[in-house]
């Protein structure tokens, strides 16, 4: 399993965001996680990319968040925001990103500006930035904010060839989009009241 | 790797900034008028005499390059566009510290550009009647003043990662730069008399200010003797001997660099998560 989780609990104060959740996620795989506005879909991204402290035990490729390898595990937050005075070029070799990788005519020109770039163009540079190169696990929370319908369509492609390289995906998606990603799911995960999880296979 | 990637992509985005800009044209006129008003002095006495020119020289290298540092290391976090990059670099392996020290490279680099615009504008008006002789405190004085901006770019950026936001930062590294860069030198005026044969002490509250350090190292370099030199100073010649209290000087920002560095490593991981 490239993700495993065992009674991941997160609390805010008293509020109980993840209460003992249990996930798991083979190699070559997409999972949906999906949930209620609130529901604690980012924060369990975040937990499993070692960007908040939770209770239980959690093993990404074998070792806890934020230890795995360099590169192997990516992430990509809601509602992305690049520093504005960077050029798309800038962003991506901080990544060492290849647009080679990116679908045809995803990215805007290397040398524009993150501050002049659509929600949709800047949400693009962010996804290539996160999936390239090829990480073996990617976190991605609401990747599909933003894009347009050919847009959202070249990612569900484009996950779909990742996982048959064998990255392991974890993806949230926005309810309009929820159906669609979850046919290319493999297992979906809900998170529901109370911020207990269910897995499903599908 | 990510680090150095992450220190490049700061330091452009800091020097494509128009405050950064206006700071390197300001420090650059500020050097210019006072080698200017003081071209008289500095050409009859040179800059091995602690004269009111080379005071004010010394002075314009240690302040106004220090401050840009400690701002720009405050508003280094928290910028938009900041949180979420550091959480990708994060997933992907960058470790905190090296975010940090990426963040203390490039505030360390802008604030250098601003030093370097200073020493520029003064040398500009100097150059035609200074000395061989000159060369040597001019050297120590603009290497003092960049490993000055070394420690307050991390002060900064560890004032930046304790605090909540840039509106609650900027306020907070001000005043820490006031403290360090006027605040310790009074303070040392004014208890020097009560702590009569209390160097230690006097020496403690020099190590614990990088400003003053940098500032009496200077001095040092110019020639001073004990009543510019002050208490601090003059215990410091008196007991290791002007060389080794000039190489210790100079050395103390640049430790003063690393503890804050590291301290705003920890306090980012902690606060990323």
């Amino acid at each position: 399993m490239s993700v495993v989780a065992r009674g991941l609990t997160k609390r805010y104060g008293a509020r109980v965001v993840l209460d003992a959740c249990d996930l798991e996620a083979p190699e070559g795989s997409i999972v949906l996680i999906a949930g209620s506005n609130g529901s604690g879909k980012s924060t369990l991204l975040r937990c499993l990319a070692g960007l908040a402290r939770c209770e239980g035990e959690v093993r990404m490729l074998g070792a806890p968040p934020g230890r795995a390898r360099g590169g192997e595990v990516a992430y990509l937050p809601q509602s992305v925001e690049l520093p504005c005075a960077t050029t798309v070029r800038e962003i991506l070799d901080l990544f060492g990103a290849d647009e080679r990788d990116a679908p045809a005519d995803w990215l805007p020109p290397a040398t524009a500006r993150i501050g002049g770039l659509s929600g949709g163009e800047l949400q693009r540079v962010a996804i290539l930035a996160t999936l390239s190169p090829r990480p073996r696990v990617a976190l991605l929370d609401e990747p599909t904010a933003d894009l347009d319908g050919p847009a959202r369509a070249s990612l569900f492609a484009w996950l779909a060839r990742l996982r048959d390289a064998g990255t392991t995906v974890l993806v949230t998606a926005p309810a309009p989009d929820r159906d669609e990603l979850a046919r290319a799911a493999d297992r979906r995960v809900d998170l529901v009241g109370g911020g207990r999880c269910v897995q499903a296979v599908a | 790797m990510v680090a150095e990637r992450y220190a490049r992509l700061e330091l452009r985005v800091a020097t494509r900034s128009r405050a950064l800009a206006v700071a390197i044209l300001v420090a650059a006129l500020g050097g210019i008028v006072v080698a200017a008003l003081g071209a008289v002095t500095f050409r009859q006495l040179g800059l091995r005499a602690v004269t009111p020119s080379a005071l004010a020289l010394l002075d314009l290298l240690m302040l106004v390059p220090t401050l840009v540092a400690v701002v720009l290391g405050a508003t280094s976090l928290g910028a938009p566009g900041d949180v979420p990059l550091r959480a990708m670099l994060r997933a992907r392996g960058a470790a905190a510290g090296d975010l940090a020290l990426a963040k203390v490279i490039a505030s360390s680099a802008g604030a250098a550009l601003v030093a370097a615009a200073a020493a520029a504008g003064a040398a500009a008006i100097l150059s035609g009647s200074a000395r061989a002789a000159d060369l040597a405190p001019f050297a120590v004085i603009v290497a003092a003043a960049l490993f000055a901006c070394c420690a307050l770019a991390a002060t900064g950026v560890a004032v930046a990662s304790l605090a909540g936001d840039r509106a609650q930062a900027l306020p907070a590294a001000v005043a820490a730069w006031a403290v360090l860069a006027i605040g310790v030198d009074l303070a040392l005026l004014a208890l020097a008399p009560a702590l009569r044969g209390g160097g230690a002490a006097l020496l403690a509250a020099a190590a614990l200010d990088p400003v003053e350090a940098a500032r009496l190292a200077g001095l040092l370099a110019l020639g001073a003797d004990a009543p510019v030199l002050g208490a601090t100073g003059t215990i410091l010649s008196e007991r290791l001997g002007a060389g080794p209290a000039l190489a210790g000087l100079l050395a103390l920002p640049l430790v003063w660099a690393a503890v804050m560095t590291w301290t705003a490593g920890r306090l980012l991981g902690r606060r990323d998560g």
